[in-house]
């Protein structure tokens, strides 16, 4: 094998390692501004009020689902709690974001919120109430949702927002996390951004 | 003992009486055992195996690491996942998928778009020639509806696809922890 070659074969390699970094700084987008979470009141999955307060003082990730999805929401909470375990090895618990899965779907979410959050980490936390409560923080986060059915259809599904928002301990959404992400590429970006780094 | 002394002591009516029973008995008993042997084949033929695999009886296409995760009884859609492998030389297709364990059973893609999950029907899959295709969370996925029972992690849910060339592929899915 003759030198040129090898040295075709580094510059190459070099290349697609930086653009492949490159490729993975876009998981976690920060947002040019900071945008203030409006005020809303909905519930835990133990029936507790739950407002923009309690996002105060802890690092959140915000996503938006419903109990009877069957392959999204369970793949993003599992993900999701990845991200949170990788985490664990950068902060105290204290800094670990909270996982907030928003269940858009207040009919069908309301009364099994509680059975589908057992099912996933124990911290997790599951919000939903009033529709017009649930709007309020879907806009914040600049989310969509839509009931995907025909009149009297009672097994529809939910077409909603894939990103998580991300927001920081003052209420604020400061990023978003854009699917399919790597849990590690997530975990670090995010390491970077609770820590006031640039994520590169 | 000589069968000359046999006929001697029986004569020689008496002796091809035992010899036909005798050859009437193995006959039987061959038949039996070829039965026997017949419903014990069939019966492991069916047995589907516990790992979440198996195979076309032609072996044309391979299934594996078949699962799904155990999910809360009130919910009335499940998603199954698994690797489907073609040994074939041909493109295969699976045109329809049942179960007897759900009331209905499909294949489905969950996709974005524009930054917004959704969620489609797929009416049937091509394995390309000797290709691999996996169903996985976030993608292409079994759509399981309509449990006759609430699997939990340890049961396993019977699955068929219906191939186009009329073959039958037959396997479980293996309910494992959420």
């Amino acid at each position: 094998m003759n030198r040129s070659f090898l040295k075709c074969l580094f510059v190459s390699s070099v290349l697609l390692f930086i653009s492949g970094v490159h490729a993975e700084s876009e998981v976690v987008k920060q947002l040019d501004k900071p945008v203030l979470i409006d005020n809303f009141e909905l519930f835990d999955q133990h029936g507790n009020s739950f407002t923009e307060k309690n996002l105060l003082g802890s690092w959140s990730l915000i996503f938006l689902g419903f109990t009877t999805c069957p392959d999204i929401c369970p793949m993003t909470m599992a993900q999701l709690e990845g991200v949170r375990a990788e985490l664990g090895s950068h902060f105290t618990p204290e800094k670990i974001p909270n996982i907030i899965f928003v269940a858009v779907d207040p009919a069908r979410d309301k009364d099994v919120l509680a059975e589908y959050l057992a099912y996933f980490h124990p911290e997790n936390i599951g919000i939903t109430g009033e529709l017009s409560q649930i709007d309020r923080l879907v806009k914040s986060v600049d989310g969509f949702y839509r009931y995907d059915k025909k009149k009297s259809d009672t097994s529809y599904t939910v077409v909603h927002t894939s990103s998580i928002s991300v927001v920081n301990p003052n209420g604020e959404m400061v990023a978003k996390i854009n699917p399919p992400f790597g849990r590690s590429n997530a975990a670090w970006e995010l390491m970077l951004l609770i820590r006031g780094r640039a994520i590169e | 003992m000589q069968p000359g002394n046999l006929c001697y002591l029986l004569g020689v009516g008496q002796l091809n009486r035992i010899i036909a029973s005798t050859y009437i008995s193995s006959f039987m008993l061959s038949m039996l055992l070829t039965v026997l042997l017949t419903i014990v084949g069939c019966a492991n033929a069916n047995k589907l195996a516990d790992d979440g695999s198996g195979f076309t009886k032609g072996k044309t296409l391979h299934v594996m690491d078949a699962y799904q995760p155990e999910r809360p009884g009130f919910m009335s859609m499940n998603a199954g996942y698994l690797k489907i492998e073609s040994l074939s030389g041909e493109d295969v297709y699976i045109v329809d998928v049942s179960s007897p364990d759900y009331q209905s059973v499909s294949i489905h893609r969950s996709f974005q778009v524009d930054g917004v999950h959704k969620m489609e029907h797929v009416d049937s899959l091509k394995i390309g020639a000797g290709d691999a295709l996996s169903l996985e969370p976030g993608g292409m996925h079994l759509m399981l509806h309509g449990p006759l029972k609430h699997k939990k992690a340890g049961d396993f849910t019977t699955i068929n696809f219906a191939l186009g060339d009329g073959e039958n592929l037959m396997f479980k899915l293996a309910v494992t922890n959420p």
